[in-house]
């Protein structure tokens, strides 16, 4: 006899389940279970990874759902196999989640009646109903309610008759509790009485016991209550996936106390009826791997779409070929890049682009994807028509067809690229194409394509946030009980290692050493918790927490969607997504399209829209920028690209030293090797060696030469890679991707045997095919996509672009959109360092949103950034609406009579000077205003009059109460300012932060950025500043090494930490704010300069150089 | 902090009327089910079918460690029994009497936890 698990949570029940699906499947298959099921709470979030670990292991698979029913409780509802089953299974989970927002998901027992019920023309059910300790009637039966269990059995059976099983469960519980063997044989009872038949389930959570103390804790963070008050523990830790054995003894146990004459064999059979009927064909049931696309009526096409789509392409290369002759006739100065003719005649590059398109158009009528290529094209079309500034992205890049559809600007043969780097007859996925839009308009767009496609077709991508290692400090440390502000501490010093490593951790990192020594010393006192803390955060590692909406992922499909995946509502934007994340995609067929909001797309849109405000000039980035500008290289050159795209990191600063990219192809080369393989790999030295003449350029083989002359005969690019082995094996580009991937997989092996063969059948020496296979083997599997650089290298060039000539307008669109990887404050400290006047906010100025405003410095006009008011913390969206209404203010009375804002915003403003502009000697009245504001409590003398009538003119009375104001306070000091600016905006407008702590500066010696690049190699230094990265890229020995920036207001100071420098630092390496540190100086390049630091202290602390000094002077 | 709790600790669990610990030997039948016991070095045999049930602990007060692959750390294995001495003098009256005996999962050793 066999045994299935009808009721059976994973981890993604989250804060629930403990185990992935995989390992719940494998242990069934090791029992010989012939099906099990999955029946998460809520959702089918695991359902596509149970089914694939269901098809690889040869299990049935059943899928259900553990729903809460309108006021009775939960019940767990299956899927049955009948037509329709699956689908009544999505649409019941989706109408639970069809809930106000704010509310859990829950359905009504009528729900469950229709969507149960057989579909037109069926006599099956879709779906069974078990009615089990969780729901109304299992809770009366736990409290010896005889009579209400029945009666509510009977009003369950009345409303769902055959589609209603009871659910017999024992945990084993001590006798008289829930989940004791006495309530399974009551519910056993009332089931009998009542004529429902019952199954036996084990309310399955754990694989073993073993995971129960991790239940335990994610039932204490469920009710957010430490471990000692949570009155929702399980009983006992026996909801574990039992063997079949262990079940068959528990029904024997069950019914040996039970009066009734249900016997162990007839409750074991009537699990396993049903557990046939519930037994799904992932193929049949679910369209299992079949590509669902939308109809090609929806797209407009009546006929072939192979036909359509190759039309599309060859008008969309015409009008392209048509452009290009004017531009080359021209000199254009638009988007071209270098080699873009290569010598090659008009008429080669019309016959060479011809031939390319009847390829590619060839292997997407292969594969049927000519309907996939004609959607995402309307939604290109869709988010051009809107005005969004937009740019496709990825391997997609390397299609001709992306390119003549107009989805992707960049000509795939003018820089080189791959068609089967995309797509090819050999790769069974399906094809993946990316759009970078707006970031402040990716909502909108996603309403457009729900508008144009039906909303039946259209649904957004899931994603599943997992523990990671502060996450699992942060609850275990709730469950644990332990005070909020030691959680706090605790978190803050944890730095990216895994949580399940956490023991190993406190052993290995210098940042955890201190943590450790009070593990030890409360062990010995007999305090235990830390080290609980630390088994228990292990445990919670990489479990599903909360589910949330995938950044760019849209699935488009056909009329069918919304029968083949539950849709929930998006937290970010109210539309519908799917309960099924990335991985589910393929498996599913679902195609999905990336509508990747960038904020750098927003920034860039927001600067020109400023421009054109102020000056009236219109810029087509595209086609009216010069992309070999002297004055941007100049810039980019000099290493001050904070606010560009991908190139402002640390790190990547760095780099841009030691290389100086003099044109767009070089940012190609430069975004491709700041990438983990690559720098990881040590292709990024004999590159830099190369182009500097350092070293001589050589290639193994005359025939690499055409290959890898563009980056001095070093492998960089994927495209290089399969051109190597296709030119040396004559295995088409197709298998020669193919043969790229084994190796990133670690699958070299058969890849070696096979190049060495073939190149030798070719007459290639055995020294150069030792030669090449070294090379492809060091940097084959590492190198980065061409196609993806080239995409990226044009907004990296907007970006530097704007900055080198419109440095306000741009700084202007990054405040707005705050699109990098620093805080604002640091883009506002560039701001400064540029000579950008930074406009205070001013309650008759500043808006919701920075604007450049026309000003002068010494006589000279220039254009400066006026601060906006959303910066203000506490400031809510509404007095943000009535100050833009009202504005201007002719006094605070007339400021606080018609903005009506609270007193706290009032307040403040007056702090950060934004009513300055309504104090008759302005910022020298502020402190005396703050005085009078905080000793008046903001009484303002009278009450505000009643509301004036619309349209009728206020006098121009003076301001009696600014009038009142006893004056002599005196003037703030800057640092003052600074303070209260930072308190509240987080910004340091008027001046740098680290002017507070110039007097700590001075007394240790304290070297500045700007001075770093005068000081010779080697020279010892104390630099100080506010951190505003750290980073732990990958590193070729795999040590880990700390990367550190400081801004001290004269630009960034890079430091590195290798092992013993964080010994030195501990804790504060990774938790303090402000940092001064002790280092040597090392140059890297012509422009490149780092600290290589010793130790560093937190700059507020005690021990720091200088603070004694400081202290002294001070006193 | 309240006290540490062990289950082999001779100390009376908080909740209970006549709560202590001693230890028991219990010998089980092929279907695993307790069937004879030696008590206070007395053999007793179970007279009853045994009713078995897990009894949940607080083990982040009582436990220092939780990493996993502690057996028994969330809740251990209880049987009641009623047993009555096997051998009875002809002066004595024999006692059926109730008892909670508790295994512990990782050293398989059995004690009294209650006596009815």
């Amino acid at each position: 006899m066999t045994f299935t698990h009808l009721n059976v949570a994973s981890s993604f029940s989250s804060h629930y389940g403990t185990n992935r699906p995989q390992e719940l499947v494998a242990a069934a298959a090791a029992d010989g279970m012939r099906a099990l099921a999955i029946t998460d709470r809520d959702g089918l979030y695991g359902a596509v990874k149970h089914i694939g670990a269901c098809v690889d292991l040869g299990v049935a698979p059943i899928l259900g759902v553990s729903l809460a029913v309108e006021e009775r409780g939960r019940a767990v509802v299956l899927a049955s196999g009948a037509s329709g089953g699956y689908a009544a299974l999505c649409q019941l989970i989706s109408r639970a989640h069809e809930r106000p927002q704010g509310e859990s998901a829950r359905v009504s027992l009528q729900d469950l009646a229709e969507f149960a019920a057989p579909a037109a023309g069926e006599v099956r059910r879709r779906l069974f109903v078990l009615a089990g300790p969780e729901c109304e009637i299992g809770e009366a039966a736990a409290s010896r309610d005889y009579r209400s269990t029945r009666a509510l059995l009977r009003q369950w059976r009345e409303v769902l008759g055959e589609a209603l099983r009871v659910e017999v469960v024992s945990h084993l519980a001590p006798p008289g509790e829930a989940l004791s063997t006495a309530h399974a044989v009551r519910m056993l009872s009332a089931a009998q009485v009542s004529r429902v038949t019952p199954v036996l389930t084990n309310a399955v959570r754990l694989l073993s016991t073993d995971e129960a103390a991790t239940a335990d804790v994610l039932d204490a963070v469920r009710v957010l209550s430490d471990l000692h008050h949570t009155a929702a523990l399980q009983p006992t830790d026996q909801g574990w996936l039992k063997p079949a054995a262990q079940m068959e003894a528990l029904a024997a146990e069950i019914c040996a106390a039970s009066t009734t004459s249900t016997s162990a064999e007839e409750l074991l059979e009537n699990t396993e009826r049903l557990a046939r009927q519930c037994e799904l064909d992932p193929v049949t049931d679910m369209g299992w791997g079949q590509p669902k696309v939308p109809e090609a009526t929806v797209i407009g096409i009546e006929g072939d779409p192979d036909e359509e789509l190759r039309a599309r392409c060859e008008a969309g290369l015409a009008e392209m070929l048509a452009a290009e002759e004017q531009a080359s006739a021209g000199q254009g100065s638009g988007l071209e890049p270098e080699g873009a003719a290569q010598g090659n005649t008009a008429q080669e590059n019309v016959g060479t682009a011809r031939a390319r398109l009847e390829h590619e158009l060839s292997i997407i009528a292969d594969l049927g994807f000519a309907p996939y290529f004609l959607t995402v094209a309307e939604v290109a079309r869709l988010i051009r028509e809107m005005g969004v500034r937009a740019a496709a992205r990825g391997s997609a890049v390397s299609s001709l067809v992306v390119h003549a559809l107009g989805i992707s600007p960049i000509d795939p043969l003018q820089h080189g690229l791959i068609f089967e780097r995309f797509l090819s007859r050999r790769r069974s996925t399906l094809p993946d194409i990316d759009i970078d839009v707006e970031s402040a308009e990716r909502h909108r767009i996603y309403r457009a394509v729900f508008k144009r496609f039906g909303s039946q077709r259209v649904t957004l991508m899931s994603m599943q946030n997992a523990y990671r290692i502060r996450g699992a400090v942060r609850d275990a440390g709730l469950a644990l009980g332990l005070p909020e502000e030691e959680i706090d501490q605790l978190a803050e010093i944890m730095w990216r290692f895994p949580a399940r490593e956490f023991r190993r951790a406190l052993e290995e990192k210098p940042e955890l050493r201190s943590l450790a020594e009070r593990i030890e010393t409360e062990r010995t006192s007999g305090r235990q918790q830390l080290d609980l803390l630390v088994d228990l955060s292990e445990r919670l590692d990489r479990l599903p927490r909360h589910i949330s909406t995938h950044p760019c992922g849209v699935i488009l499909g056909n009329n069918n969607l919304l029968k083949l995946t539950p849709v929930e509502r998006s937290g970010v934007n109210g539309l519908p997504m799917s309960q099924f994340d990335k991985d589910d995609m393929d498996p599913m067929g679902f195609i999905k399209l990336d509508v990747l909001g960038v904020r750098m797309q927003s920034a860039i849109a927001y600067a020109l829209t400023e421009l054109q405000r102020t000056t009236g000039e219109v810029i087509d980035m595209v086609k009216g920028v010069d992309y070999a500008d002297p004055a941007t290289f100049a810039m980019i050159q000099s290493t001050h690209t904070l606010g560009c795209f991908q190139i402002e990191s640390p790190g990547q600063r760095e780099l841009i030293g030691k290389l100086v990219p003099e044109t767009l192809n070089d940012l190609v080369v430069d975004i491709s090797l700041f990438r983990p393989g690559p720098m990881g790999s040590g292709m990024v030295k004999p590159y830099l060696e190369r182009r500097h003449g350092y070293e001589e350029v050589g290639y193994p083989h005359p025939d690499l030469e055409p290959i890898l002359d563009e980056t001095y005969g070093v492998v960089v690019f994927h495209e290089q890679v399969l051109r190597i082995f296709d030119t040396m094996t004559e295995c088409g580009l197709d298998v020669a991707d193919e043969l790229r991937r084994a190796m990133s997989k670690d699958k070299a092996g058969p890849v070696e045997i096979f190049f060495r063969e073939e190149a030798a059948k070719r007459n290639y020496s055995a020294a150069v095919i030792d030669r090449v296979w070294e090379i492809l083997l060091s940097f084959g599997s590492f190198g980065f996509c061409k196609a993806h650089g080239a995409a990226f290298a044009v907004p990296t060039y907007q970006s530097a672009w704007l900055k080198t000539h419109h440095p306000a307008h741009f700084l202007c669109g990054l405040f707005e959109h705050d699109p990098g990887m620093y805080p604002l404050r640091l883009l506002v400290s560039e701001a400064r360092r540029l000579g950008i006047p930074l406009l205070p906010m001013d309650v008759n100025r500043s808006t919701s949103s920075y604007h450049v405003e026309a000003t002068s410095v010494a006589g000279l006009p220039v254009w400066g950034i006026r601060m906006s008011l959303i910066g203000l913390k506490g400031i809510s969206k509404a007095e943000l609406r009535r100050i833009e209404a009202e504005q201007p203010f002719s006094s605070l009375a007339d400021l606080r009579d018609r903005s009506r804002l609270k007193r706290s915003t009032l307040r403040d403003l007056v702090k950060v000077g934004a009513l300055d502009c309504l104090l008759p000697e302005g910022r020298k009245g502020r402190k005396d205003l703050i005085q009078w504001v905080e000793s008046t409590n903001l009484e303002f003398g009278k009450k505000p009059p009643a509301r004036q009538v619309q349209g009728q003119l206020s006098l121009p009375i003076e301001d009696v109460e600014v009038a009142n104001m006893p004056t002599g306070a005196g003037e703030l000091q800057a640092r003052e300012i600074v303070t209260t600016e930072l308190d509240l905006t987080s910004l340091d407008t008027s001046g740098h932060v680290m002017e507070i702590h110039r007097p700590v500066l001075e007394a240790a010696g304290a070297t500045f950025a700007e001075q770093l690049l005068s000081l010779r190699n080697g020279a010892t230094v104390r630099v100080a500043g506010i951190r505003v990265a750290t980073q732990t890229p990958p590193m070729a020995s795999g040590k880990r090494v700390v990367f550190i920036t400081l801004d001290d207001g004269t630009g960034c100071v890079d430091l590195s930490f290798f092992e013993e420098a964080q010994y030195n630092t501990g804790e504060c390496l990774f938790a303090a704010k402000m940092l001064m540190a002790e280092g040597t100086i090392r140059r890297t390049g012509p422009r490149a300069v780092t600290v290589q630091a010793t130790r560093a202290w937190d700059l507020r602390g005690e021990t720091v150089p200088g603070q004694l000094r400081a202290a002294a002077g001070s006193a | 902090m309240s006290t540490v709790i062990r289950p082999e600790a001779d100390r009376a669990p908080r909740r209970g009327a006549v709560t202590f610990t001693e230890s028991i030997e219990v010998e089980c039948d092929e279907q695993s089910l307790p069937h004879r016991v030696i008590w206070q070095e007395r053999r007793h045999l179970v007279v009853e079918t045994p009713i078995r049930w897990f009894q949940r602990r607080s083990w982040w007060l009582e436990e220092p460690r939780a990493e996993r692959g502690r057996p028994g750390l969330v809740a251990h294995e209880m049987w009641r029994l009623q047993v009555e001495p096997e051998a009875v003098s002809r002066t004595e009256v024999a006692e059926v009497r109730t008892i909670d005996v508790s295994r512990h999962l990782a050293s398989g050793r059995w004690r009294v936890v209650r006596v009815h």
